[in-house]
């Protein structure tokens, strides 16, 4: 049952089913073998060998402190890069958007991403129970963890936070 | 929108000033032309204390005793374009009154016998347009009705056929010598054969208001969208508008940007942002500069342009600086300009928010985040009225279904026309709402300078700033309802053709920001609200 203060015209036209969530977080294909940090972390700053991503990319996120990697070359600060559907490469923010049903107490909330090794960062307040989550303590699978938690019936929707391009095109 | 229902919508949007009358129109003696002339002069120079004294003498002279209970002068000078008009009608000898209740019980023949005017039956106000109503009216009449259908017609409603010398081909002038001319030309309106009918107002045409910034005559966008015509009505008071973007030169003598601005700035993380309030430490970048520039740049300040809206309220937010960043981070900005509480800030929302950012190429997947966000404007902005929020489309010839923010159901996807008034291949599809000047158009940019540029990001923020003239008149229009007037000004630019008002290359067609304020002040009025003298610019 729809809680009263929910705008129905948001769950009508904005969310997606949770099959729809959970395909578009299946088409966040990891590029194998390919890594970002921080420039600044990095220990070695190195390219990986082989490019498979475009100067275009690489300079784009470089201009932003970004760096890709080979995979595994750096003992710390590593992320996943992923490329979406849209084409564009992502790379993990370390962190999740996670709206849960409306009528699902704080506390509830707390012990189900304590389950799942997570922490509210930051409460969204433009949508009932949205919040930014991360990691607890170790670095985390955002992509992993946001299908499990939509599996969750009490989860409308996780996703990860994504690092993009986001500027003027 | 067809010409009839404008004309009609015009018409029920304007109302009487209550009581006021003019002066006779007869040649005046040198003595009193002078004297006039001199009001005028003071009115003018909003020397309104001396204007009243002045034309109250005037009056008492023009008027026999007991005519009149005070000059109108007073009344009608709360904004240069009313004073502009006051001044010109009292160069032309005539002046304004609040009449007697025994002198408006007279016919129109005994005031003409009193100084009074025999041709015009009230002063009517539409907007900041003092139009003074005859017993004529202008009509265009369906050319295949015979002369037996016009005959008919205007024994119907009382009318006399005083030929169209002098008019354009098409029109004619009817007399109404029992009937006021404004409700007479609503009546006839209901007529098919009548095209549209209007009062034959006389009115004041003044040279119209031309910002004398010194590069005004760069930006030929403003003449293009009929801009220059809006700004007789509202340059965009009383309405905020909040552009995003990935930063502003907030020290640029041609922005003033307001107490909403603000930024986020990443965390040590990157996962995340900060909100910092204000614009200490705000990114610097050419391209929101831009942005802000085409909404609100400053008028008469002796430097660049003009703003589509310069009398708007402006707010900046700056996020994703490197132009790598996170739609949390834009859902969060969008949200914030809603309704700024949810960053901590105190205030109300903005009425307007535009945002020119996306990925390199055409496609691009929205976040479920942002989608909530944009949600959120819609249904939760201004109280419930929703918060229009505008956004560029693709640069590219591309279909702008594919990007999932543009062709968002609350988002306003904006292409870019050329001042020839053609597309420019930008974005296309039954997602673009219409097309807005984006090529080769003078805007501000970093370090204090201007520059000509090109982009669908510069049309997006014309478009938010022609709804911000629109709100400025009925700021009770709905996102929703907004939007609908938007499309119906549009022009239908273009050679190809337009099915059921759309074409997949325009939209709508090219935005006019003086339809969309005249549809606007109409709707306003149909909504039941007080006719009054409309909205005044300081």
């Amino acid at each position: 049952m729809l809680p009263l203060q929910l705008p129905v015209t948001i769950m009508a036209q904005d969310m997606k089913t949770r099959e729809e969530m959970q395909l578009r977080l299946s088409e966040l294909q990891p590029i194998d073998g390919v890594a970002a940090i921080r420039a600044s972390d990095a220990t070695t700053p190195r390219k990986i060998e082989e490019p498979v991503l475009p100067d275009e990319v690489s300079d784009v996120f470089g201009a932003a402190g970004w760096q890709f990697i080979k995979a595994g070359s750096e003992p710390e600060g590593q992320r996943a890069v992923y490329r979406d559907a849209d084409g564009q490469v992502k790379i993990d923010g370390g962190a999740l958007n996670v709206r849960l049903q409306p009528d699902v107490e704080r506390a509830e909330i707390d012990g189900l991403l304590d389950r799942h090794g997570l922490v509210v960062r930051r409460e969204l307040g433009f949508a009932p129970n949205l919040f930014l989550v991360s990691s607890a303590g170790a670095s985390m699978d955002s992509v992993s963890l946001a299908q499990v938690l939509t599996s969750e019936s009490v989860v409308l929707y996780a996703e990860p936070v994504l690092i993009e391009k986001i500027g003027t095109p | 929108m067809d010409k009839k229902t404008r004309a009609m919508m015009s018409l029920q949007a304007m109302g009487p000033l209550e009581g006021v009358l003019p002066t006779g129109a007869a040649p005046l003696g040198p003595g009193a032309r002078a004297e006039w002339s001199g009001i005028g002069d003071e009115i003018a120079r909003a020397d309104i204390a001396q204007a009243r004294d002045h034309s109250r003498s005037a009056l008492r002279s023009a008027l026999p005793h007991g005519a009149f209970e005070d000059s109108a002068v007073e009344m009608l000078s709360g904004s240069d374009q009313l004073r502009q008009q006051l001044a010109g009608f009292a160069g032309a000898g005539i002046g304004l009154f609040h009449a007697s209740r025994d002198y408006l019980r007279m016919s129109l023949d005994q005031r003409a016998t009193g100084g009074g005017s025999e041709a015009v039956t009230r002063v009517m106000i539409d907007g900041t347009r003092i139009l003074l109503e005859p017993r004529r009216i202008v009509v265009q009449i369906d050319p295949l009705l015979d002369r037996g259908g016009l005959a008919e017609i205007l024994d119907r409603y009382g009318l006399f056929d005083l030929g169209g010398a002098g008019m354009p081909p098409g029109l004619t002038r009817l007399a109404c010598p029992d009937h006021l001319a404004t409700e007479a030309a609503l009546a006839l309106m209901a007529e098919d054969a009548v095209t549209f009918a209007e009062p034959d107002f006389i009115e004041h045409i003044g040279a119209r208001h031309i910002p004398g910034d010194p590069d005004y005559a760069r930006q030929w966008h403003h003449a293009r969208i009929g801009a220059e015509a809006a700004w007789d009505i509202t340059t965009g008071e009383g309405v905020h508008v909040a552009v995003i973007d990935n930063g502003f030169d907030t020290a640029h003598q041609d922005l003033n940007l307001g107490p909403l601005s603000g930024w986020f700035r990443p965390t040590a993380d990157y996962a995340d942002t900060d909100f910092v309030p204000g614009t200490d430490g705000m990114p610097d970048r050419d391209h929101g500069t831009a942005c802000a520039g085409m909404i609100a740049a400053r008028q008469g300040n002796c430097f660049g342009g003009c703003g589509v809206a310069y009398g708007s309220d402006l707010s900046a937010l700056a996020c994703i600086a490197d132009q790598v960043g996170t739609q949390s981070t834009l859902a969060r900005a969008v949200a914030y300009a809603v309704r700024p509480s949810l960053e901590g800030a105190a205030g109300h929302g903005a009425d307007i928010v535009c945002c020119s950012l996306g990925p390199n190429g055409a496609v691009w997947r929205i976040r479920q985040v942002l989608a909530d966000a944009l949600g959120f404007a819609a249904t939760q902005g201004r109280d419930g009225r929703g918060t229009a929020v505008f956004w560029a489309s693709t640069n590219g010839n591309y279909p702008i279904s594919a990007d999932e923010v543009c062709s968002h159901a609350d988002v306003i996807a904006v292409g870019r026309s050329t001042m020839e008034d053609l597309d420019d291949s930008s974005g296309f599809g039954t997602e673009l709402e219409f097309l807005v000047p984006g090529v080769s158009v003078w805007l501000p940019t970093g370090r204090n300078g201007h520059a000509s540029i090109s982009g669908t990001s510069f049309a997006a923020p014309a478009a938010a700033a022609v709804g911000a003239l629109a709100l400025s008149c009925n700021p009770d229009l709905s996102a929703t309802a907004l939007r609908e007037t938007l499309r119906e000004s549009c022009e239908k630019i273009g050679p190809l053709p337009y099915s059921q008002g759309r074409n997949p290359r325009y939209g709508h067609g090219r935005l006019n920001a003086l339809n969309a304020v005249q549809g606007a002040r109409a709707a306003f009025a149909i909504a039941g609200n007080d006719h009054g003298a409309g909205h005044e610019n300081a």
